[in-house]
């Protein structure tokens, strides 16, 4: 095994524990490193234009410098809606719409429209469908930070006002992105779950997918508790405010719905209106503005809004609300049957690689970088995944001992599939890693060695057919 | 008519599917109304039924009478008693044991001021009612005052103690066993005939073979062919052909009906209306084994990173379970005596308490999770844990000589030990280790919670197909045979529970047929 340099900018054991097993060595980002795991920062600092710096043929780096296209909410709408379109346009048949124009084979993102730019495409949706609820999210943040759910039009009208008006900063500092909210979550054990899995890419073009088999599920089944000192301060005070037991994914939000009337004692309204009960832990720090920028909105509108708080609930320390998938195809296979829960599985599959297929293009495809993304997705009951998010900073913190395990593992596994074959990072490397370095990933797409077995056929060279004499 | 006959006919009617049966036998004959006018009338309509589904379901039906019913064994005026349990010794040692449970669960009710039983008041009912979800949040600090009544290990201890007053047991006869009772369990021959599939390394087992191909249908896989013959099996609806197929395994998907054919699971809108009318029961009253059984949930199967998802389907079903008296009929031919309450406005009419006649234990809601994995529809998962229940999982917790009750179970593992084991068996002796210590609590569970689902839903299939409890006794066996090395490594309780403690890679059948196929003394 190589003994490289490495550098690293998370402090997280599950890494540190990796790189240090295999005996390399600990250097700062302005030494030669071989492998650096950066945080997005970093990766951005380093490959912009002003820095300067030019990576050398053995370093990696656990980025792509246009990653923000695939994990910014509104980009990765576009690169989609792109995709789909530029499909259609040529006739492929993946491209096709039935007759309410929903793209039949590439129907992964629920409906979603960007504020202010397609107002008008908004009001047009709502009115075909008046009880729908949506997901407004900022394009830019992460960890639930800033997101409503709205049902009423009135709610973003103030987005009507801005699409015509010249564009003015005061008003409206981010794109929002806002998409149809999926009301009917599939329930196991009456509780709602969103999957993480985790899938690896080495390359863009052409395309290398690995997907990590040990993904899972997460079930909301946490208690809140609510942290009284930070609240003092505040101007809100949100003691005494329940939880919809069928609340939304966990680790990252909680829907909390309350009325407003003018702005303060969000509470007092919150549970006179629902008479609700449990407490919430909140990151405070992250929740100030979103609250600001909610009442702000609202002065003008005083009605229904609803708040994703990014919560740090206590866990279960042995099962952290975490399901393996394994044992979520065993409960589907034996509650709904083989087909359906064959058909599951394979459209998420599908999902992940054309949503990577989608921003193909626009991605830089540097040959120093591999990224492994964190996908959630929701399944709804009909046993249709759909894409909520894609994370490039996947949490890498542990919650119960299987959790860290399976990090762990998943970190091990990324430097095997990475590296080539002698351990040294190479530039010029083919990425076609031995199947026996893959271990728990499963490779779903390469697009090189897809295109030989093509062009190997359409020679008629392939080995196995008999040939005519 | 034979007395038999009319003894067994007696005992249908009551059972559960008699009225549809009989329904679709009236109907098949209105059918043919040809058959009225014919002579040979007996004959003809023999004929009728035998060539139509009607007698497969009176088939099933028989079996299921016979199965649930051991006192049709027995001529008729013997004693309830005696047909429970035949050994005085054990029966004593059982109602012993039960008064212990009852004085334990009656010292809780006084210590913690709660009452066994109560009526809920109506502001209460209201609240479950509306949110039903808050329900089972209002509890979590008074939980923590309930004890589990008792726990496998209090279990064995009371096992091991029960003596035959007519036996002196020396002690070269068990050569240091724990159980010293001279009850007749089967040597490893004749385990091998009556599990003689499961031991033939010819038939393709689904758990073993699943990718490989079909012999006799090399074009089709294993899990594929058995998928086919599971779908037809599930038309045919005929309960000793599901357990024949089950001997080699159910695909998944098909394990939910398959299982309620074995046991006779057959809902209709008269058990819908049951389910409903135990809610209602759950809603006017409080029991202390409610609280109970929320602490059991909580311990074991909210703690089990399996079975948390299914919490509150647990807990809703336990509850509705502590509440059905049909399972006490069924207990009756089974040895114990559930408590008797009386209620504080009617002293002379002594009520069965808990109202199903099981106290539950630490780790009784673990016999319900991995059902949850099969069955969704909670009126399907009701009447299949009831009738596991008081089949199967009844003899792992109370004192009998039925063969596959604890006490067989254990003397059975025991003996496969020193005959097949002996090395580890003489190890363990010189480290005062007993091996069914180490291995009781998985008896007791049926080995759920220590094997990771996918390997005990076939273990469970293999009960139901067998019709016996001696596939977990060969199971603990096996486990101990397979880690012999690091058991024999070892030289104190600590560390052999330590080896023995992470089950999640077992594979029980591969074990299994190991066991049955390649042991030798």
């Amino acid at each position: 095994m190589a003994r490289l340099a490495y550098c690293t900018d998370v402090d997280r054991s599950v890494v540190l524990s990796s790189l240090e097993r295999r005996g390399w060595t600990a250097v700062g980002p302005e030494d030669d490193w071989n492998f650096y795991w950066a945080s997005t920062n970093t990766t951005r600092s380093l490959f912009s234009v002003d820095s300067g710096y030019r990576m050398g043929d053995h370093q990696m780096i656990n980025h792509f410098p246009t990653h923000y296209e695939i994990t910014r909410k509104d980009l990765m709408v576009k690169n989609v809606k792109r995709y789909r379109k530029e499909l259609e346009r040529d006739g492929n048949p993946l491209g096709e719409r039935n007759e309410q124009g929903r793209y039949v084979h590439l129907d992964f993102i629920p409906v979603t429209f960007m504020l202010p730019a397609d107002y008008n495409l908004l009001v047009e949706e709502f009115r075909k469908s008046p009880n729908s609820t949506w997901i407004l999210k900022p394009a830019g943040k992460s960890q639930g930070v800033g997101i409503f759910l709205v049902n009423r039009l009135a709610q973003i009208k103030k987005w009507s006002r801005d699409s015509k008006t010249p564009f003015n900063p005061a008003l409206v500092k981010d794109t929002y992105v806002i998409s149809r909210y999926i009301d009917n979550p599939l329930l196991i054990g009456g509780k709602k779950f969103d999957l993480r899995i985790y899938v690896l890419v080495t390359s863009f073009r052409p395309l290398k997918v690995y997907l990590f088999k040990m993904g899972f599920c997460r079930f909301c089944t946490i208690k809140y508790d609510l942290n009284t000192q930070e609240l003092d301060n505040m101007f809100v005070h949100l003691t005494n405010v329940s939880i919809q037991k069928r609340g939304v994914g966990m680790n990252t939000s909680v829907a909390l719905c309350f009325a407003m009337g003018v702005g303060k004692c969000l509470t007092k309204h919150f549970v006179q209106l629902f008479g609700l009960k449990t407490e919430v832990v909140i990151q405070m720090a992250d929740l100030l503005p979103s609250i600001q920028n909610a009442v702000r909105l609202t002065r003008t509108m005083p009605l229904h809004i609803s708040l994703h708080l990014h919560s740090q609930a206590e866990y279960n320390s042995i099962h952290g609300g975490k399901w393996s998938m394994e044992n979520l195809q065993l409960f589907l296979e034996g509650t709904r049957g083989r087909k359906v829960t064959d058909k599951l599985f394979s459209d998420i599959n599908w999902l992940l690689v054309h949503s990577l297929k989608a921003v193909a293009p626009v991605m830089v495809s540097d040959r120093h970088c591999f990224e492994c993304y964190g996908y959630d997705i929701i399944v709804d009951q009909n046993l249709k995944p759909w894409l909520i998010e894609v994370n490039a900073s996947p949490s890498l913190s542990s919650t119960t001992a299987n959790d860290r395990i399976m990090k762990q593992a998943l970190i091990d596994n990324i430097i095997k599939v990475v590296l080539p074959p002698d351990g040294i990072p190479d530039v010029h490397w083919n990425k076609v890693p031995p199947s026996e370095n893959l271990t728990d990933f499963e490779l779903l797409l390469d697009e090189e060695i897809a295109a030989q077995l093509e062009n190997a056929r359409d020679r008629g060279q392939a080995s196995n057919l008999p040939r005519w004499r | 008519m034979n007395r038999d006959v009319a003894r067994l006919m007696e005992h249908m009617r009551k059972e559960d599917g008699y009225a549809s049966v009989m329904q679709s036998l009236e109907r098949l004959v209105a059918s043919h109304p040809e058959l009225c006018d014919a002579d040979d009338y007996r004959e003809q309509l023999l004929a009728l039924v035998r060539s139509s589904r009607c007698q497969r379901r009176l088939q099933n039906l028989v079996q299921q009478t016979v199965l649930s019913r051991p006192d049709l064994l027995y001529p008729p005026g013997y004693p309830l008693e005696a047909i429970q349990e035949p050994l005085d010794y054990m029966r004593r040692a059982q109602r012993a044991w039960e008064r212990r449970l009852y004085k334990s669960l009656n010292a809780m009710s006084a210590e913690l001021g709660v009452p066994l039983a109560r009526l809920r008041p109506p502001a209460q009912q209201q609240k479950m009612v509306e949110r039903p979800e808050e329900a089972s949040q209002d509890e979590p600090v008074e939980l923590e005052r309930f004890r589990p009544v008792y726990a496998p290990k209090d279990f064995l201890e009371v096992l091991t103690r029960v003596e035959n007053p007519n036996y002196a047991a020396s002690s070269s006869d068990f050569l240091y066993g724990m159980v010293r009772l001279p009850l007749s369990v089967p040597d490893l021959a004749e385990l091998r005939q009556q599990f003689e599939e499961l031991g033939s390394s010819r038939l393709q087992h689904l758990s073993m073979s699943a990718d490989l191909p079909a012999a006799g249908k090399p074009h089709l896989s294993v899990a594929q062919y058995r998928e086919m013959l599971g779908a037809r099996l599930l038309e045919l609806d005929d309960a000793p052909a599901a357990r024949e197929f089950a001997k080699l395994g159910v695909p998944q998907s098909q394990r939910g009906e398959l299982w309620c054919q074995m046991l006779g699971v057959r809902p209709d809108a008269r058990h819908t209306a049951q389910l409903e009318e135990l809610d209602r029961a759950v809603l006017q009253h409080q029991l202390l084994a409610d609280r109970l059984v929320a602490r059991d949930v909580q311990l074991t199967a909210g703690n089990d990173d399996q079975y948390f998802v299914f919490s509150e389907l647990l807990r809703a079903t336990l509850l509705r379970f502590l509440r059905h008296t049909a399972p006490l009929k069924a207990l009756t031919p089974l040895p114990g005596r559930p408590a008797r309450a009386t209620a504080a406005g009617s002293p002379d009419t002594p009520l069965a308490y808990p109202p199903c006649g099981v106290v539950p234990f630490h780790g009784f809601s673990m016999y319900l999770a991995p059902l949850c994995f099969v069955l969704s529809d909670p009126t399907r998962l009701l009447m299949a844990f009831e009738r596991l229940y008081s089949r199967y999982f009844v003899l792992l917790h109370t004192l009998s000589s039925r063969p596959d009750g604890i006490v067989s179970l254990s003397l059975l593992l025991e003996r496969l030990l020193r005959e097949h084991e002996l090395t580890l068996w003489l190890h363990c002796r010189r480290c005062r280790v007993q091996p069914l210590r180490l291995v009781f609590r998985w008896l007791v569970r049926a080995f759920s919670g220590y094997l990771r689902v996918s390997q005990l839903l076939p273990l469970w299939e293999l009960v139901l197909a067998y019709d016996s409890l001696r596939p977990l006794a060969l199971l603990a066996a096996a486990v101990l045979a397979y880690r012999r090395a690091s058991l024999l490594a070892a030289t104190s309780q600590q560390t052999m529970e330590a080896v023995l403690a992470d089950l999640s890679s077992i594979r029980v059948l591969p074990l299994l047929r190991a066991v049955l196929g390649r042991w030798t003394a």
